[in-house]
């Protein structure tokens, strides 16, 4: 099972095990990884969802499409929004994500 | 699997306990599971956070319940005119929209209510603020009596919001709560809960004129406004029809009124029974924003929020059919010790504090931020301008409603 690092608001990393087609949003919050919120449940909703992906997995991960609805999301989130913002509901793992590393967004409302 | 059947004497979900205090109410039926049959309501009851959760945000629950509304409110509501008007608005409700349609509509009306655009709001939600609590102050010291802060504070706070937001003129704007309140009333009247829905038809006919008549305005001329922003939205070349713009308009200056109304209030009241949380927000100590998160969990304003089961499918144990009923009580899940630690404790620095005041799934509250927003300003502003305010009622009394935890009145002296 892949693993992601999740660091969190306070810099504290999560390494958690992250089962192959679930979300990186959903990885965290079912097991409590400080800083993420999302609330509306992975339906691209709420913007809550918040990550940085570290630079060295921005190509593995890919950006959110460019003029798609993640991308004017991103756009609404609290936290400031960098080229390494994706919103975690939209990110599923897979088997080349292993060792992902990610920083929870500082804020999320 | 099958169904687990609340025994008689604890299936009065408008008991004096169950609105006294339902987060106690409610632990005695998720004592039984999390998910077990009222026979009284015919209806299934979730109060465990988890399967509340997977309810609201999979695929097994529907909102689509407007049709099921109709004959309700043919039934009730005084005659089909106000049957069909008030069928009219609520069906082009976004709440009550399925995908594609619902995803579409919300795609069209997020962009103004997201965090970011909410936050760049903060300067004016801070304006709107001071001057009421200036008005509140004056309302004091010209009165020897107390003030209601549910009215006078809390009710005014989401009105004057709003209709900053949407560009509503300042004189305009007490009407805007005044039609809030009577909208509520058409809507729980034609359900049956209240009698006064006859007089309070006009105030949605009026309320419909002054939005359609705003709305043909900002065509002319654009502004920066909410109203303006939904005119002008697209989503693959499409934007809101007439009828969906108008009723969204509605929705948003009636969604977020009773609701932030009984956040603030309940907020207040709460306050007033807890000294160390007291003495933080007057002091400045407490986080605004973690504050104003567990008031949301510990006395929030929803207390439940409906659906229907949209396919047969089992859940902690009880094999559910589709077309049964559903109550998910967020007042319970945001009291679930499986989900928070010491859970009947009000802890404003409590974090994380994962609740579901806002629900979760697509209908997920749209106006959250702007909730959170004035929450974060309107409580810990009103501690540090009055910050000896005291409840003058020994018990203030709930509203014996469903879906709403909120209080008949709050009377204080503030001065």
């Amino acid at each position: 099972m892949p693993k992601v690092i999740y660091q969190d608001p306070a810099g504290v990393d999560h390494e958690i095990a992250v089962p192959i087609g679930q979300s990186l949003m959903e990885g965290a919050v079912r097991h409590g990884v400080p800083g993420l919120l999302g609330e509306c449940g992975g339906n691209l909703s709420c913007a809550t969802c918040h990550v940085y992906i570290d630079d060295a997995w921005r190509e593995r991960v890919g950006a959110a499409e460019a003029g798609g609805f993640e991308d004017s999301m991103l756009e609404n989130v609290s936290a400031p929004r960098l080229p390494s913002s994706r919103l975690s509901c939209q990110v599923p793992l897979s088997a080349e994500l292993d060792g992902l590393r990610v920083r929870v967004a500082p804020v999320q409302t | 699997m099958g169904r687990t059947v609340l025994p008689a004497h604890m299936t009065d979900l408008l008991s004096a306990s169950a609105v006294k205090d339902p987060y106690s109410y409610f632990s005695r039926y998720r004592e039984i599971s999390p998910v077990v049959w009222n026979p009284q309501w015919k209806g299934w009851i979730f109060t465990g956070m988890e399967t509340l959760r997977e309810g609201l945000a999979g695929d097994t629950m529907t909102n689509d319940r407007i049709t099921r509304f109709e004959s309700q409110l043919s039934s009730r509501a005084g005659g089909d005119d106000n049957a069909d008007i008030i069928y009219r608005m609520m069906s082009q409700w976004i709440v009550y929209a399925t995908p594609p349609r619902h995803t579409h509509m919300r795609r069209l009306m997020a962009a103004p209510f997201g965090p970011r655009a909410v936050k760049e709001q903060k300067a004016q939600v801070q304006t709107v603020i001071a001057d009421l609590l200036d008005a509140v102050e004056q309302k004091a010291r010209d009165s020897s009596g107390p003030i209601d802060l549910l009215r006078e504070y809390a009710a005014q706070v989401p009105a004057r919001v709003i209709g900053r937001l949407m560009g509503v003129p300042e004189q305009d704007v007490p009407q805007l709560g005044h039609w809030s309140e009577e909208l509520t009333l058409l809507i729980l009247g034609a359900l049956g809960a209240d009698d006064r829905h006859a007089r309070a038809k006009s105030a949605l006919v009026e309320l419909e004129n002054y939005v359609r008549e705003m709305v043909a305005i900002r065509r002319r001329q654009p502004g920066d406004d909410v109203v303006s922003q939904w005119i002008m939205a697209r989503n693959d070349g499409v934007g809101l029809t007439e009828d969906e713009l108008i009723s969204s308009c509605i929705l948003a200056i009636f969604g977020g009124h009773e609701t932030t109304m009984n956040l603030i209030a309940n907020a207040l009241f709460t306050i007033s029974e807890h000294p160390a949380a007291r003495q933080a927000l007057i002091e400045g100590s407490a986080d605004p924003a973690l504050a104003t998160e567990e008031f949301l969990r510990f006395c929030g304003p929803t207390r439940t929020i409906l659906r229907d089961v949209a396919k047969d499918h089992e859940v902690a144990g009880q094999s559910l059919r589709a077309g049964e009923r559903a109550l998910f009580v967020l007042a319970a899940a945001n009291h679930d010790p499986q989900a928070f630690p010491d859970p009947d404790t009000l802890k404003l620095d409590r974090t994380p504090n994962r609740h579901v005041s806002f629900g979760t799934g697509i209908h997920q509250c749209l106006g959250a931020p702007l909730a959170r927003l004035e929450a974060q300003v309107a409580i810990p502003e009103f501690l540090k301008r009055f910050p000896n305010y005291r409840i003058s009622i020994a018990e203030p009394e709930w509203q014996p409603l469903l879906m709403t935890r909120g209080l008949k009145a709050l009377p204080a002296m503030v001065l």
